[in-house]
């Protein structure tokens, strides 16, 4: 299924892949060829081999598998954790592989000018034998590896991709990145090889493995910005949760739920909504532990202060917020209603007491910056 | 083809060829060690014209009746080409004596491909006080 964007005219190929054509605005541009840069290990491969399988098992289209590093025995069996059985695929004129693995049993010597002319010859008549649609190409650094003129190599790859848009393929085309993010791809490849380009990161954040998938451009075709988290799942492959844009399926509610404290059922504008989920984050010690305190029915996830609010706050319904402050002296903690989805809600700190009769809500802690931060300034 | 004799089943069309090349390629009769090459070209392209001329060259001044050589053309025959696992182009392949070789590029340069075919200067002389000729 192809999408046609508004203004240029370039149509989107629905890939398939579980929350990316939401995220590309509907897939990738068609008879194009897309950038996929990633650090190892990132999913790059994955991605490009997903690509292949939407085509395969949606829309009933060949593809292609370059591959230049994995062998295709080591393609098959990984895409078999998956689900996918290539081999089967291939028996059927389905999917094809044209096999640029190395071979390590022979030495090679460059003496003088070259191309690439035989992997061009060997893509074409791959694509033309199956009827190919898509093709994914993974992944081209080893050509920088294999050949040390650097400028043929990227004449050759520019080569290729005027290649496969004039054959009319859909491709993917995957090369490292260097970690760090600062560069998108190892050999700059970006600049030269393609108009689009998705960039994969797998960033360890606060000790927690953060993988997120960014659109960075399209040429002449829209997509959402930003980055998106992702995961590789044993069953289903790689998928990408576009969390501004979850679709929500169950319809909206004005029953409300008591949290059991009544103080911030008012502050709640009455209550808690009924399906929706709420976030309850402040810092060790704050009190969070004495959500058990709220009533059963309530869903309330516990988190760490910090990061974990900024990583997760579009798909939270409602967040409250409890910080320490120390003031004159003595330790204070205060709630906000930080957000709530559907609902009015108090807009003021107040403070959060906590007793043998349990948790109560107090007076505005006004006058007081900083909270937030943990450290509390009397505004004076 | 060049005009000349071709042992070998796969012969590649004889539209890209020149003239100038016709007898180039030699079936082996004679000597103890024969080289033998598969040569991968990609249609007309300069490169593939150089490679094909340069090769001509050092076969008919060191190799004389000591070699065996196979042409393709990777854009007539891609299955070919897939089967031997050849990503660039030109490609020389020397096939026997073992080890395989595997030189890519126009050949411009003659001692890299006699040290690529681990053909050494010796070797070249005496093949050619053997024969009386010189190339």
């Amino acid at each position: 299924m192809r999408r046609t964007g508004p203004s240029t005219g370039i149509s989107k190929l629905a890939t398939g892949i579980p929350g990316f054509d939401f995220v590309a605005l509907g897939g990738l541009p068609a008879g194009r060829s897309t950038l996929v840069a990633g650090a190892t290990g990132c999913g790059k491969t994955v991605f490009s081999a997903q690509f292949l399988a939407g085509g395969i098992e949606d829309q009933g289209t060949p593809g292609i598998f370059v591959t230049l590093e994995d062998r295709p025995v080591a393609i098959r069996e990984n895409m078999a954790g998956f689900g996918w059985d290539v081999e089967e695929w291939e028996e059927r004129g389905r999917w094809g592989f044209v096999d640029v693995s190395p071979a390590l049993d022979v030495d090679e010597l460059v003496v003088g000018d070259f191309d690439l002319d035989a992997l061009l010859a060997r893509i074409r008549h791959a694509v033309d034998e199956l009827g190919a649609e898509r093709v994914a190409i993974d992944s081209v650094d080893v050509l920088f590896s294999r050949f040390e003129d650097t400028r043929r190599v990227r004449r050759e790859l520019f080569r290729m991709t005027r290649l496969l848009d004039d054959m009319g393929m859909t491709s993917v085309i995957t090369a490292e990145a260097p970690p760090g993010g600062d560069d998108v791809t190892r050999h700059g490849i970006e600049e030269y090889v393609s108009d689009n380009v998705v960039v994969l990161r797998n960033r360890l954040s606060q000790s927690v493995r953060q993988r997120t998938l960014e659109v960075l451009k399209f040429r002449g075709t829209d997509h959402q910005k930003g980055e998106f988290p992702f995961t590789i799942r044993a069953d289903v492959g790689f998928v990408v949760v576009p969390l501004t844009g979850l679709e929500l399926e169950h319809p909206s509610t004005e029953e409300r739920i008591s949290t059991g404290i009544q103080g911030l059922d008012e502050m709640c504008g009455g209550g808690l909504l009924r399906t929706s989920n709420v976030l309850l984050s402040g810092a060790t010690g704050t009190g969070k532990s004495l959500a058990a305190l709220f009533t059963s029915t309530t869903p309330i996830r516990v988190g760490q202060s910090g990061g974990l609010e900024a990583d997760i706050s579009a798909t939270m319904d409602t967040i409250l917020t409890i910080r320490y402050a120390e003031l004159e002296g003595s330790v204070q903690r205060g709630i906000l209603v930080l957000k709530m989805r559907g609902s009015g809600h108090a807009k003021e700190l107040r403070r959060l007491s906590i007793d043998n009769h349990g948790i109560h809500i107090g007076e505005p802690l006004s006058g007081i910056t900083g909270i937030l931060a943990g450290i509390a300034v009397r505004d004076d | 083809m060049f005009g000349g004799s071709c042992r070998k089943q796969r012969c590649p069309g004889s539209a890209r060829t020149s003239d100038a090349s016709v007898g180039f390629e030699e079936d082996v009769l004679q000597g103890d060690t024969t080289i033998v090459m598969t040569l991968f070209v990609s249609g007309q392209t300069t490169n593939s014209g150089r490679a094909i001329a340069n090769l001509r060259s050092i076969c008919e001044r060191e190799l004389a009746g000591r070699y065996e050589l196979e042409i393709v053309d990777v854009t007539q025959e891609p299955a070919v080409a897939e089967e031997r696992k050849i990503l660039a182009t030109p490609a020389l392949i020397k096939e026997l004596p073992p080890p395989l070789r595997r030189i890519v590029g126009d050949l411009s340069d003659r001692e890299s491909v006699l040290l690529g075919l681990e053909l050494s200067p010796e070797y070249s002389r005496s093949g050619q006080s053997e024969n009386g000729e010189r190339g």
